[in-house]
């Protein structure tokens, strides 16, 4: 059942759609109306105020608050007491190291522009929950943070939208940079949702994590990848340049091609292990398919946390 | 020479542009951008981007349109056998004003510019420079010779008055733009001292490095004879017409030697001519005054004339051939002669709706005998005008305007292109609307006495003023305002204003028809005017003026400029202006040719012509002549006083400080290379063919371009 499911979902997404949507606002409602389709049962549950308790109306009460039908029964004056549901406050942390520039021939998408879109719809789903939802992210020349903070009111999807088109990836490695600013910058506990392909020592960053979690955060990692980082699917012997520190190379892939998958698979499992110690979930986010598991890890955590 | 000379900087950035342009554009082939080569490090490192041009065709064609560039631009300075050298720019400024005429120097000088050009080496750069009314290039830098000197040779004299600061700043201009080393300009003058102390004051405009030769000065100013000023109205007396015509003349003795026989009275004989024919002849007697060399005087002559036809008139002046009475020479003959018209007679009709006896009385048949027709009108009984013929002229007061039937005469007779005289004597809420309708604004709050007031500010050029200018008219200044109506004008002219500034006359520029609107009654509780003897003068011009009728001699002098303002009720999308034979009052089938000018606005722009004589005015096809325009040479230009040594010169020439060229700076040599360049037509074709190289570059890099990555 579940694989049939999964199947429907992928046929309803479509990369040469995605990579023909211009604007992130149409990305989003793409990727969040196809993914809300295809769900069975929503996931939401009801995102409104419950009713708490009765007392007596006092001059000066708001008169909309009156109980009119309970006048009408009993002649008495009574303001309706609700209680305000619980909302999770989320924050999106989008890494923009130089790597994340790249973008594979199967790709719908840069790295960079994935994450965003993904953003974008996690945006759109948190404040459809009445959650409030910021951003973070160091700008192009990391002289500083952009930093949002967390809304719930409707108009934060634009200013989101707004931030997230404005963000380009340059530089070198900036990953343990951009933990140390969420260190300082997120003081109450909150949801961060982490988009950025890690191509950094492990090491380098867990002691950032681990505060994060100590500090009662809860996080989610969406690995951003691409096919051919994932799987080296090069044939022509040609000069790599890196994208972040402009080094090249002369390589020869059909040789290179065993040595960087287990290179590449060891460093995967690095992060694994780590993410599985601090007991944070982990999504490789592919640019060649569909985002959904994405979306799916990110709704389940919520209800989670509920 | 240093590498910090910023020529030499220059070339070298030029030489290496197009080396690094062609190394940062050359395309680079089989190069795999990836995310990240950590898991990579174990491969060889690739070699650097080879620094050694790989299309060479490219670099060729860059190359080459630089050095088509610094061709282009070096060109100039390339001599080979078809280079010449100029040493010298000059500029000759050959005066053509009626003064020069003396002792045909004009042609004189002429000649020998004409000369000059022919026999040029083209070491020389010449410019001619006509000195007339305005300033006039006759040949530029670069002329052909043969053609610049038959040009020079073809001028001819004429009678205009010029002006040296015009010539000289247009010298200035093209010597800024000259290859010379030196410049040069070399004026052909009587050097008139009048001419000179013209815009003494002007900003310095002459380079330092200018030189500025001058005529040879004179020994003596030489004696001339002159006339000027000729003056013509209309009289009638015994019944018959008549004409009353009177000029100026002046004798100017020479100096500065005063010798008996210059000192003695000269006799001269003084003509006048109406249609070629001989009407009067006076023998005149200058007598000369102490400490003085200019004597004038002023020579009256009436006739019986024609009044329906137009006066053509020529007055002639001749010095008595009498050896015994001394010096009587002549040195201009061409101020000897001036002209004058006066436009045919016609009683014209005036429609009186006034009160004031003055104004009857001064209309009077007996007064005004044949020039006005007065009708009176009862405001209270007026009635349609239709079917009759309408009056030249409405003359109303303020109190007649209560009449509905004289408001819309008066509208009517502006709409038709008729005049209106106006006079305020009334502000009743009627009467200041009806004038707020006209754009006068009448307030009603107007003071109850008033100090008593003369003219202060007239316009005197207007023709309604104009004759007063000579004291023969009378004295305006005598008339004074113990009452008038303090008005505001809104589409009107302002004519006359009293001493405390309050406007006293207008004129308005409503309608076609023309209207003088007086701020006062014709009455002896508002003016002495009535009583004064330049009322019925003015009032016959204030008529003439209304009707549209020509009023007094268009007197212009020759080369000025004419602004031809149509008359009320004619019509014409342009004018023709011909010379006018004076014996037949045709056009002079001698004369070469009419000009025709438009008319924008009612007005026709035009410059007189730069001969004396009578000029007819055409409106229409045909061989009517609607107006007659004089064109008599300035006065001026008969005071044959020189100044050789003027003052005007060095004023004009800036100090050192203002010198632009120093053989020795870098930025000379751009500005010298900007005006050869300007000679050298190679250079704009290697510029031409740079861009061709570069477009070339562009297409064939594009193609390259497009398939290496195919």
């Amino acid at each position: 059942m579940a694989v049939r499911q999964h199947e429907r979902l992928i046929d309803r997404f479509d990369p040469k759609v995605m990579s023909l949507l211009l604007s992130l606002d149409l990305k989003a409602r793409y990727i969040v109306e196809g993914f809300l389709h295809g769900l069975h049962k929503s996931p939401f549950h009801g995102i409104s105020v419950e009713f708490s308790e009765y007392r007596d109306y006092q001059p000066g009460d708001d008169l909309r608050h009156l109980d009119w039908q309970l006048y009408a029964r009993s002649n008495r004056l009574c303001i309706k007491k609700y209680t305000q549901e619980t909302n999770v406050r989320i924050y999106l942390v989008i890494d923009t190291s130089g790597s994340m520039n790249y973008r594979g021939g199967d790709a719908w998408a840069s790295k960079l522009e994935v994450a965003k879109a993904v953003s974008a719809a996690m945006t759109s789903l948190a404040l459809r929950q009445n959650d409030a939802v910021g951003l973070l992210t160091l700008d192009e020349l990391a002289q500083g943070s952009e930093f949002i903070r967390p809304s719930q009111k409707p108009s934060q999807f634009g200013i989101m939208l707004g931030h997230l088109q404005q963000i380009h990836s340059a530089g070198g490695p900036r990953l343990a940079e951009l933990l140390q600013h969420m260190l300082r910058l997120i003081h109450r506990r909150s949801v961060i949702l982490f988009f950025s392909d890690l191509l950094e020592d492990a090491e380098g960053i867990r002691e950032a994590f681990q505060q994060l979690r100590f500090l009662g955060h809860e996080c989610l990692v969406f690995q951003t990848l691409d096919r051919d980082e994932l799987e080296f699917p090069f044939e022509q012997s040609s000069v790599f340049k890196d994208l972040e520190t402009q080094e090249r190379r002369t390589i020869d892939p059909n040789t290179a091609r065993d040595r960087y998958l287990k290179r590449f698979e060891s460093f995967q499992q690095e992060y694994r292990d780590l993410f599985q110690s601090l007991e944070v979930p982990h999504c490789v986010l592919r640019t060649d398919q569909e985002p959904w598991q994405a979306l799916s890890l990110f709704l389940h955590e919520r209800q989670r946390l509920m | 020479m240093s590498i910090l000379y910023p020529l030499m900087a220059l070339g070298f950035l030029a030489v290496g542009v197009p080396i690094w342009l062609h190394l940062r554009r050359r395309d680079e082939s089989n190069l795999v951008e990836f995310s990240t080569l950590r898991f990579l490090d174990d491969q060889p490192i690739a070699k650097a981007r080879p620094m050694w041009p790989q299309n060479w065709p490219l670099l060729l064609l860059r190359m080459l349109a630089l050095l088509l560039l610094v061709a282009a631009f070096a060109w100039p300075y390339v001599e080979n056998q078809n280079t010449v050298i100029v040493d010298e720019s000059r500029v000759y400024l050959l005066d053509n004003t009626l003064s020069h005429q003396v002792d045909d120097s004009f042609q004189a000088a002429r000649d020998a510019i004409a000369t000059e050009l022919a026999a040029n080496d083209q070491r020389t750069q010449i410019a001619v420079i006509e000195l007339a009314t305005t300033a006039r290039t006759l040949v530029r830098f670069g002329d052909d010779p043969v053609v610049a000197a038959d040009t020079v040779r073809q001028l001819e004299p004429s009678a205009e008055r010029g002006n040296f600061v015009d010539a000289f700043r247009s010298a200035a201009e093209m010597l800024d733009t000259s290859l010379g080393t030196k410049q040069h300009i070399v004026l052909f003058s009587d050097s008139q001292a009048n001419q000179w102390a013209m815009r003494e004051t002007a900003i310095p405009f002459l380079q330092s490095n200018t030189e500025v030769s001058l005529p040879t000065p004179l020994e003596t100013a030489p004696a001339n004879l002159s006339l000027s000023d000729p003056m013509a109205r209309r009289t009638e007396r015994d019944g018959r017409p008549g004409l009353e015509a009177s000029v100026t003349l002046t004798r100017q003795a020479a100096s500065p030697q005063f010798t008996a026989s210059q000192q003695a009275p000269q006799k001269f004989s003084v003509a006048f001519l109406d249609r070629g024919r001989e009407v009067f002849r006076q023998d005149v007697t200058l007598e000369p005054k102490a400490n003085t060399t200019i004597e004038s005087g002023t020579v009256v002559a009436e006739w019986e004339a024609d009044a329906d036809q137009w006066v053509l008139g020529e007055v002639i002046v001749e010095a008595a051939v009498d050896a015994s009475a001394g010096d009587a020479s002549d040195a201009l003959v061409g101020d000897n002669l001036v002209v004058f018209s006066l436009p045919p007679q016609r009683a014209g009709r005036v429609e009186l709706i006034t009160e004031s006896l003055f104004l009857r009385r001064a209309l009077d048949p007996q007064v005004m005998q044949s020039r006005w027709e007065m009708q009176i009108s009862d405001p209270s009984a007026m009635a349609d005008r239709q079917g009759e013929t309408p009056p030249d002229v409405l003359c109303v007061d303020g109190q007649s305007l209560l009449s509905a039937q004289v408001r819309n005469a008066v509208r009517n007779d502006l709409s038709s292109g008729r005049g209106v005289m106006l006079m305020v004597d009334e502000a009743t809420p009627l009467v200041i609307g009806f004038l707020r309708e006209l754009g006068i604004e009448l307030p009603p709050d107007q003071p109850t006495s008033i100090t008593p007031a003369t003219f202060r500010y007239l316009f005197a050029e207007h023709p309604v003023f104009a004759p007063f200018q000579s004291a023969e008219m009378g004295n305006l200044e005598e008339i004074e305002f113990l009452n008038y109506r303090r008005l505001k004008v809104r589409d009107a002219n302002p004519l006359a204003f009293s001493a405390s500034g309050d406007p006293l006359m207008f004129e308005s520029i409503l309608g076609p028809g023309r209207m003088l609107v007086f701020a006062f009654a014709f009455e002896r509780r508002d003016t002495n005017w009535p009583i004064h003897p330049t009322f019925i003068p003015f009032l016959d011009k204030c008529l003439e003026y209304l009707r549209g009728q020509s009023i007094s001699v268009a007197g212009y002098e020759p080369g000025e400029s004419v602004a031809w303002e149509l008359p009320p009720g004619s019509i014409a999308e342009e004018i023709t202006v011909s010379r006018l034979d004076p014996t037949t009052g045709k056009i002079d089938p001698r004369a070469q040719g009419s000009v025709r000018i438009p008319v924008v606005n009612r007005t026709a722009n035009f410059l007189a012509s730069p001969r004396p004589g009578h000029y007819g005015i055409q409106y229409s096809k045909g061989e009517q002549i609607d107006a007659v325009l004089d064109v008599n040479p300035s006065p001026l230009e008969s005071e044959l006083r020189y100044d050789f040594t003027p003052a005007a010169v060095a004023s004009w020439t800036q100090s050192d400080d203002g010198r632009r060229f120093d053989s020795e700076s870098p930025a000379d040599a751009f500005q010298l290379a900007e005006s050869e360049a300007l000679q050298q037509p190679y250079g704009w074709y290697f510029i031409l063919a740079a861009l061709a190289a570069f477009v070339t570059e562009s297409v064939y890099g594009a193609a390259a371009s497009r398939k290496a990555n195919q």
